[in-house]
């Protein structure tokens, strides 16, 4: 592969450099699109974003260990994180695998298992009653949106793609919290390894460009909730858009909408 | 649906992803030990040695940049779940599987951080004092990755060097550490820009593209210009 790529000018490494260090305010971020789009660069939201990312973790690496924190994760914390990394990680498992249940395992496989979910109920009563570390679930973060006068929802459209006619659901999005949710039945199950849904956010009142609003996977058709990640903030969503991506998302998409949800 | 897919994945592979690539020459991790290839299988076992691994990383990141408590968990949450949706990416070829991680977990908590409309920055203008070892758990490659990194940090200049901290580690925006070190701005952007190109080179990472005229990524940045 010997084929040249454009040289990249001095804005868009600045631009990228900042990204990679504190990330890019608002009319940064559309002067990085322009620029990038300008040197024919089509993706910038890969994880290395041309290294420049990569490079400043490094940096960040070599300084923090010449000045090891004394800080460790809190426990309550780290319980969490197992809680949402075991459902997270388990989707990413191979559907070819053995259904669970159908090779019974040892019983004291099943007697560890409930030890070890009752001294986790025990932990969360004990998380309740003290107040620490109890997070509600999406669902009832959904609620509690919901619930607010100034939360607005809207419900999907699939447009007209080939197996997205048929999917429902909304979008519950608080302008104030900064918060949302993607309530979803029937889209596609995509292989999180070719592609995955990105989420874009359409607010003309602050930019012309659409808000990144995450990259997710539809591991089901079933319905999926999924949380709204925007990159930065939204004061007043006109429309939300899924679009299908490379895995990690992109900066600018070039992809056939293919949900909707949009103000009347 | 299978027909959209399939053309989105021949027009995605036909896209350039940035044509970041690591360099082969550089001692890389072996795989032999790493947790996020098993996290790509959808091992739930590695999630609890991954955060034994990087917990306490990700934590510190996240305090340092973000401060409060409460959004460190919030935004140290969303980074593990990055973390685990991104492992399948991840290739030891390219970067170690501690600075992947870092990569991943400062990226959400400076989302995190714009998103939440943050903030004054917590380092301070201090450099730090003395340089200790990596932690223990670092494996020998690893520590070879940040013990270069760390010997071309020490290359630079003072003032280059305070700018890149202040960016790297404080998170501060290019301005505000012009207007905090009284330096022109095009001055400090320089500084940074020239950091990382050249902190790129050191890692292996090329994009197929030369640095701009003056801007030279080579090893050692001991030449205190600025373009």
């Amino acid at each position: 592969m010997t084929q040249r790529e454009p040289t990249l000018e001095t804005p868009l490494l600045d631009l990228l450099s900042e990204r990679a260090t504190a990330g890019l305010d608002a009319a940064s971020h559309t002067a990085l699109r322009e620029e990038a789009s300008r040197a024919s660069v089509s993706d910038l939201g890969a994880d290395g974003a041309l290294g420049f990312a990569l490079a400043a973790a490094a940096a960040d690496l070599a300084w923090g260990a010449a000045s090891p924190g004394t800080e460790h994760l809190p426990a309550p914390l780290r319980v969490r994180i197992v809680e949402a990394g075991g459902a997270e990680v388990a989707r990413l498992r191979a559907p070819s695998r053995s259904p669970a249940g159908s090779t019974p395992g040892p019983r004291w496989l099943a007697w560890s298992g409930m030890a070890a979910a009752m001294l986790l109920l025990g932990f969360l009563l004990t998380q309740a009653f003290t107040g620490v570390g109890v997070r509600p679930t999406p669902a009832e973060r959904v609620a509690m949106l919901e619930a607010r006068d100034d939360t607005l929802v809207l419900a999907w459209k699939g447009l007209d793609q080939p197996g997205f006619e048929r999917v429902t659901g909304d979008v519950v999005w608080n302008d104030t919290r900064q918060e949302g949710y993607m309530r979803l039945r029937g889209l596609p199950v995509n292989d999180a390894g070719e592609a995955q849904y990105q989420l874009w956010i359409v607010d003309p009142a602050r930019d012309k460009h659409p808000v990144d609003g995450g990259v997710f996977d539809a591991r089901s058709e079933g319905e999926i909730l999924v949380p709204i990640r925007a990159a930065l903030r939204v004061d007043r969503p006109a429309a939300f858009v899924l679009t299908l991506e490379q895995p990690g998302g992109v900066v600018v998409s070039d992809g056939p909408h293919l949900v909707l949800a949009a103000r009347g | 649906m299978d027909t959209l897919l399939a053309e989105r994945r021949t027009s995605l592979s036909a896209t350039s992803f940035g044509g970041a690539r690591m360099s082969s020459l550089l001692p890389r991790t072996s795989s032999d030990d790493a947790l996020l290839p098993r996290i790509a299988k959808g091992d739930e076992g590695a999630v609890e040695a991954c955060l034994d691994r990087y917990g306490d990383l990700v934590w510190r990141i996240a305090r340092r940049l973000v401060g409060d408590a409460d959004t460190a968990a919030d935004v140290v949450q969303e980074a593990f779940i990055d973390i685990w949706r991104a492992a399948p990416r991840f290739d030891p070829e390219q970067a170690s599987e501690r600075t992947f991680v870092a990569m991943i977990a400062r990226r959400r908590v400076i989302d995190g951080w714009r998103a939440r409309q943050r903030h004054a920055p917590a380092t301070s203008l201090a450099e730090p004092t003395a340089i200790a070892d990596a932690p223990s758990r670092d494996r020998l490659e690893e520590s070879d990755e940040v013990a270069r990194i760390q010997g071309l940090l020490s290359t630079l200049d003072p003032i280059p060097r305070q700018v890149l901290r202040l960016a790297v580690l404080g998170g501060w925006p290019h301005r505000q550490i012009a207007t905090e070190l009284g330096l022109p701005l095009g001055t400090v952007k320089s500084h940074i820009r020239r950091a990382l190109l050249a902190l790129r080179s050191q890692l292996g990472v090329r994009d197929g593209t030369p640095p701009p005229e003056g801007d030279a990524a080579s090893p050692s940045m001991k030449d205190g210009g600025v373009a």
